[in-house]
């Protein structure tokens, strides 16, 4: 930007050019961003690395705008929490092939996603691998 | 009010949308069109009462044309709203820029009301005149600035 600044004198044309140029660039950003955005962003998950644990299902619920799974996972240290995952919109997990039944309490899963960022134990599910071996994408 | 939120969840209405595969985004398509004729319609007689638009139009004869407009955006955005609460209450009710936008939708009546009331009680004197009341200018202005806030605060929902 400074080194355009520098390059160009700030006729009329040139301005004029900028300012196009910045909405583009902006609407760019905005439709990039929108692509990876379902009901709401993901800037609350560390979106760099995944991570893969083992547990039990307590709750799955069918709802909009996210579908919701709780299980009780064991992480890395061996500590077992309460997890809340975070899934796609309905629409989109039915495309991938999910119905309301496809998770149930008590179910022993292997789940794989994005932790938030805040330590918390919540994260947007990427995939998880069911009982019957069956593996299931979670989110866009 | 909690305990309410979650009857009102349980209703068959919120379950209904809630458990859906298109019910919630069709109404989201509602509420942005009932969006677009409150908050456009209220922008553009704002414009006017800060004297940016429509200039040669009367001020009365504006309010006339836009406000019914306004009135049938703000009965779909109840509806609409009403409903998409419904299916998510109990999520809804605490989130922060929910309130806000709460808050500010009633501080927007409140302003609107005031306007009616002393600005524009004398329209008939400034109507047509170019030079309108530092009072409108402050309303129209006032307004705007609101109906920002309500549309960033219902955005912001999804993201607090």
């Amino acid at each position: 930007m400074k080194l355009m600044r520098c390059l160009h004198r700030p006729s009329s044309r040139t301005v004029m050019n900028r300012k196009v140029g910045a909405v583009l660039v902006v609407t760019g950003l905005l439709l990039g961003a929108a692509s990876l955005w379902a009901h709401h962003g993901n800037a609350a998950f560390d979106m760099t690395n995944t991570v893969r644990m083992q547990g039990t299902v307590t709750d799955f619920q069918w709802v909009n705008p996210h579908a919701l799974i709780h299980a009780d996972l064991k992480d890395e240290k061996g500590k077992v929490a309460n997890w809340k995952l975070e899934l796609g919109s309905l629409g989109m997990l039915s495309r991938f092939g999910w119905s309301r039944n496809t998770v149930k309490r008590g179910d022993r899963v292997t789940v794989e996603g994005f932790r938030a960022k805040d330590g918390s134990p919540y994260m947007c599910l990427v995939s998880i691998d069911l009982p019957n071996g069956q593996s299931m994408r979670g989110s866009p | 009010m909690l305990p309410f939120c979650k009857w009102l969840e349980h209703t068959s209405v919120g379950a209904g949308i809630r458990e859906s595969l298109w019910l919630f985004p069709a109404i989201e398509t509602l509420h942005l069109l009932g969006m677009a004729a409150l908050v456009g319609t209220t922008t553009v007689f704002d414009l006017r009462l800060l004297g940016w638009m429509l200039r040669r139009e009367r001020v009365s004869e504006l309010a006339g044309r836009l406000l019914p407009w306004s009135w049938a955006g703000f009965a779909v955005q109840l509806v609409t709203g009403a409903l998409l609460f419904t299916s998510e209450a109990v999520k809804v009710y605490p989130n922060p820029a929910f309130r806000v936008k709460m808050l500010l939708i009633f501080l927007a009546g409140v302003h609107a009301l005031i306007f009616h009331w002393s600005v524009y009680r004398d329209v008939a004197s400034w109507d047509d005149s170019g030079i309108l009341p530092a009072g409108a200018k402050v309303a129209g202005f006032v307004s705007i600035l609101l109906w920002i806030g309500i549309v960033a605060a219902g955005r912001f929902i999804g993201f607090v």
